[in-house]
């Protein structure tokens, strides 16, 4: 039975094993901390192979990207394009809190696997966009490390105007699945860089508003708007 | 009868030779000449041989005058027994005429044209053609018999070129009286929720002035008794609750003895449009097909969305800051409570159970169901839960209620039997009742139909014959239920994807009585001189529809299946106007040609319209009810009418057959007097 009947993040399986157990564990722990926080419920996160996997029925695909990184095969290109033009998102974690998208070799291996993918026009993400309180509020976006920004598609995008202005992509550097990740007694598996005060929480704020962003998109930005409809069905 | 001259010499000559004989008889007279008188008669016929004299003589006839019988055939004249009076008429007339003697009659025959787009009664038209094919010099005149309801009078300076009198015979009766109802002025957009105002009047022609009463009805409404002055301006206000095209239906009351019971019923048609579509979307938890609803509804600007998702359950609270948070408190009061029945539709998404909705809230939405709301559930596995929305006050009008169970299988949705006819399922691209061309989906929640009685039908169904998509009316009201959360699969493209968006849209806007899904409806329109008559519903058959024409009369349409769930009749109008195809309270209204109102407009008899044109040529007018004028012949003349008679106008025209020429010398009479002259001459000289 595929993955269509709950609701499961995924990541994508680059054969490293440890990278491997890293995506996964810390998605796991995102999960269950969404689970416990909201009214959302996911089944247990799902590797994917990029290449051969139907990837429509995940909402968000972690996708750890290493200086390694090859092009995509044309087939796993063809499943990634096709993803994202459905309404799927994915989430590039360049796992390096200096790396720019447009440089170094974090950036470098990103432009790899992205050749001949159509990619929307990105910025940094700009103040009140969606990510930024989907859930809880959010200034920064901390994971194991701190300071690099993310970079999400315009809002004035036309490819992502179908589905709500939820973009497709969503680009991060500071190594998020690490933060998340904890073991079954709920002990953290990662040391943190600087380690500064309640990083490990908001790096989980970080992951618990990309989930709800996914799902409900731009359902919390809507809410500006109610006031003025409400007063527009009048008085009752 | 005349002579001609034809000389056989020039003239010169011939003047010569008149000089020469004239000096000789003068010669024989002077000399008092024996034989002189035979000699000089000689020579004068000489001469006038010479001239060669010719006696003409024409052979020919007199031609008789041809006098015009335009007959008005027209709707208008279809009513009481005016075309029997008029056939009579023309008949009588046409003896009359013919036993003037020297008399032909020509008969034109106008008729409505159901191609005009114009309409009306184009009896000079006609006269038009008629006179053209009459040579203008024998044109006796035209005798129009019509109800004086003509629709093309021209003006004096177009009647010139008539060499004759035009008379006309009115038909029906000055003590005829009517009853019409004009709709002045009706809107034709309407924002949907807005009251129509329509402005209208009687004309009552004939009454005796009291209040007329009025009855206004609209489908689905309830109908408004009002009583209105005759000749006074009268409104009406009709609320507008659908969408598309509404028929508003204003009667006088019939008048006994009025002409026509057609023109006492006037129709406007008031399209009711939505300005914003105000949906309130309830999803229970966030979920992976909560954002194809979100695109749905976001993609048109013309729906006002609010939207409200559980994002957290009071159950989940923790101790993080309210600052921190963005959950927003949503105003869950005044959209359950104050302004619910503002919405016009409003959408359950995988909901259950929740402290933020209290069952009084619930309470609220069935009532506003009840009272005419729309709902559409679509559920997960929420709905099969104890906490489910059928342990809510929601109960009462869901369309299924859930048996505990969930299959999960790989299926592709079906349709059912009636969802095969039903306008929501009905031509969904991949839809089929054995192999549908759409993507699997994996879960559906066991329910079963709420009632039995029609009222709840299933378009769609999972495996197992499960019921899939639902649909129930309650009260005025229309609910949908979706027994599974994967139609998202679909919007997603999974194994080829499927209409979600047509579907969910369809189901919404059915649950909202947009009048194209209805399941039972009717429509028609004209194509070419014909009407087409679509017939839609659920029944295994529907035999025939009624067609009423413009005057009230009422024929059958036989229909014929042409796919399931849709019939089709057609028929050939034979009065022009506005045809209502009717089959119970379903009616639809179609034009015929060209919608000839002018000609059903106005039925009772004048003589005013044609009073001008028979006045500039001379002619009058008579009512038939008079009877027949004498009918006499006269010259051509200024005036051809007066009190009982009317008069053509005889031309005494002739026509020449033959002429014939007599050569007087060249006979063998004046040959044989010549001859006797000269041997007298020689016989006296002889002597």
């Amino acid at each position: 039975m595929p993955a269509a009947l709950q609701t499961h993040l995924a990541f994508v399986k680059l054969g490293d094993a440890e990278l491997d157990s890293e995506s996964e564990s810390g998605l796991k722990s995102l999960s269950q901390a969404v689970m416990a926080r909201s009214s959302a419920v996911l089944a247990s996160p799902v590797g994917v192979n990029i290449e051969s996997d139907e990837l429509v029925f995940y909402p968000m695909i972690y996708w750890p990207v290493t200086p390694e990184a090859e092009r995509l095969s044309p087939k796993a290109r063809d499943n990634v394009s096709a993803y994202m033009k459905n309404g799927g998102t994915i989430f590039f974690d360049l796992r390096d809190p200096a790396a720019q998208i447009s440089d170094g070799p974090s950036g470098t291996a990103l432009r790899r696997i992205l050749t001949n993918i159509d990619v929307p026009p990105l910025e940094t993400i700009p103040a009140g966009h969606a990510l930024t309180k989907s859930f809880y509020l959010l200034k920064d976006f901390p994971g194991r490390y701190e300071g690099a920004p993310i970079w999400v598609e315009t809002s004035d995008d036309p490819l992502s105007s179908g589905f709500d202005n939820v973009t497709g992509l969503i680009i991060g550097a500071n190594a998020y699945a690490a933060a998340w990740a904890q073991d079954e007694r709920g002990q953290p598996l990662y040391a943190l860089v600087p380690n500064s005060p309640r990083q490990r929480e908001m790096a989980l704020r970080v992951g618990v508003n990309m989930v709800m962003y996914v799902l409900t998109g731009n359902y919390k930005t809507d809410q500006v708007h109610i006031p003025a409809i409400l007063e527009r069905l009048g008085k009752p | 009868m005349n002579f001609t001259f034809a000389p056989a010499l020039p003239f010169p000559l011939l003047i010569g030779i008149a000089v020469a004989i004239a000096a000789l008889i003068a010669a024989l007279f002077w000399f008092n000449l024996r034989g002189r008188f035979l000699r000089s008669a000689a020579g004068i016929l000489l001469l006038v041989a010479l001239t060669n004299p010719v006696f003409h003589q024409d052979e020919t006839q007199k031609l008789t005058d041809i006098a015009l019988i335009v007959v008005d055939h027209t709707d208008s004249q279809k009513i009481t027994n005016r075309i029997a009076q008029t056939d009579k008429a023309a008949a009588d007339l046409r003896k009359a005429i013919e036993q003037q003697g020297n008399m032909e009659v020509r008969t034109a025959t106008v008729t409505t044209n159901l191609d005009d787009v114009s309409g009306g009664t184009k009896a000079f038209a006609a006269l038009a053609r008629a006179v053209a094919d009459i040579p203008a010099a024998r044109f006796a005149g035209a005798i129009m018999i019509t109800d004086g309801q003509v629709h093309d009078v021209p003006n004096a300076s177009g009647l010139a070129a008539l060499k004759g009198p035009l008379h006309a015979i009115i038909t029906g009766s000055r003590k005829d009286s009517d009853r019409k109802l004009v709709i002045d002025h009706a809107p034709e957009y309407i924002l949907v929720g807005e009251v129509a105002t329509i402005a209208f009047h009687i004309e009552d022609q004939g009454g005796n002035g009291s209040e007329i009463p009025v009855v206004v009805t609209l489908p689905g409404e309830d109908p408004q008794n009002l009583v209105v002055k005759p000749s006074a301006a009268a409104e009406v206000r009709m609320p507008i609750t659908h969408a598309g095209q509404n028929f508003i239906s204003l009667s006088a009351q019939l008048r006994a003895g009025e002409l026509s019971a057609a023109n006492n019923t006037g129709l406007a048609i008031v399209n009711g449009i939505r300005d914003r579509l105000r949906v309130l979307l309830v999803s229970g938890l966030p979920n992976a097909g909560e954002r194809t609803w979100r695109n749905l509804l976001k993609a048109d600007t013309s729906v006002d969305l609010v939207h409200f998702t559980i994002l957290r359950p009071a159950e989940k609270q923790d101790a993080t800051p309210l600052n921190e948070l963005s959950l927003i408190a949503f105003p869950t009061k005044e959209l359950f409570v104050d302004k619910l029945s503002k919405f016009d539709l409003v959408i359950f998404d995988r909901y259950q159970r929740e402290s933020v909705l209290p069952d009084l809230y619930l309470a609220n939405v069935a009532e506003y169901v009840r009272n005419g709301g729309a709902l559409l559930i679509a559920s997960g596995t929420d709905f099969s839960e104890a906490s489910g929305l059928a342990s809510t006050p929601l109960e009462d009008v869901l369309a299924a209620e859930p048996t505990g169970q969930v299959t999960e299988t790989p299926f592709k949705p079906k349709l059912t039997e009636v969802g095969e006819k039903h306008p929501i399922t009905q031509n969904l691209k991949g839809a089929s009742r054995t192999d549908p061309k759409w993507g699997q989906w994996f879960r559906v929640i066991d329910a079963t139909p709420i009632t039995t009685d029609g009222e709840t039908q299933v378009l769609l169904e999972g495996p197992d014959a499960k019921p899939l998509l639902v649909t129930r009316r309650v009260g005025k009201g229309r609910v949908a239920q979706l027994l599974s959360d994967q139609g998202w699969l679909w919007a997603r493209g999974y194994d080829g994807g499927g209409p979600e968006a047509e579907m969910l849209k369809r189901i919404a806007h059915w649950t909202m009585k947009q009048p194209e899904l209805e399941e039972e409806r009717i429509a028609a329109h004209g194509q070419g001189l014909d009407i087409i008559v679509d017939r839609f519903g659920l029944k295994p058959n529907y035999e025939s529809a009624i067609a009423r024409s413009p005057s009230g009369q009422e024929l059958q349409v036989p229909l014929k299946e042409i796919s399931p769930g849709h019939f089709q009749g057609r028929f050939t109008p034979d009065e022009a106007g506005t045809y209502s195809l009717i089959d119970g309270a379903l009616q639809a209204v179609a034009a015929a040609g060209n919608g000839d109102s002018t000609e059903t407009n106005d039925l009772l008899s004048t003589s005013k319209k044609l009073q001008a044109p028979v006045t500039a040529t001379g002619g009058g007018i008579y009512w038939l009810e008079d009877g027949l004028p004498r009918l006499t012949t006269q010259s051509a003349s200024q005036a051809y009418a007066g009190a009982g008679f009317m008069a053509l106008r005889s031309n005494g025209q002739f026509k020449i057959l033959a002429v014939r020429e007599l050569d007087l010398f060249a006979t063998l009479l004046s040959l044989a007097s010549l001859l006797i002259l000269v041997s007298l001459m020689w016989r006296r000289e002889g002597r």
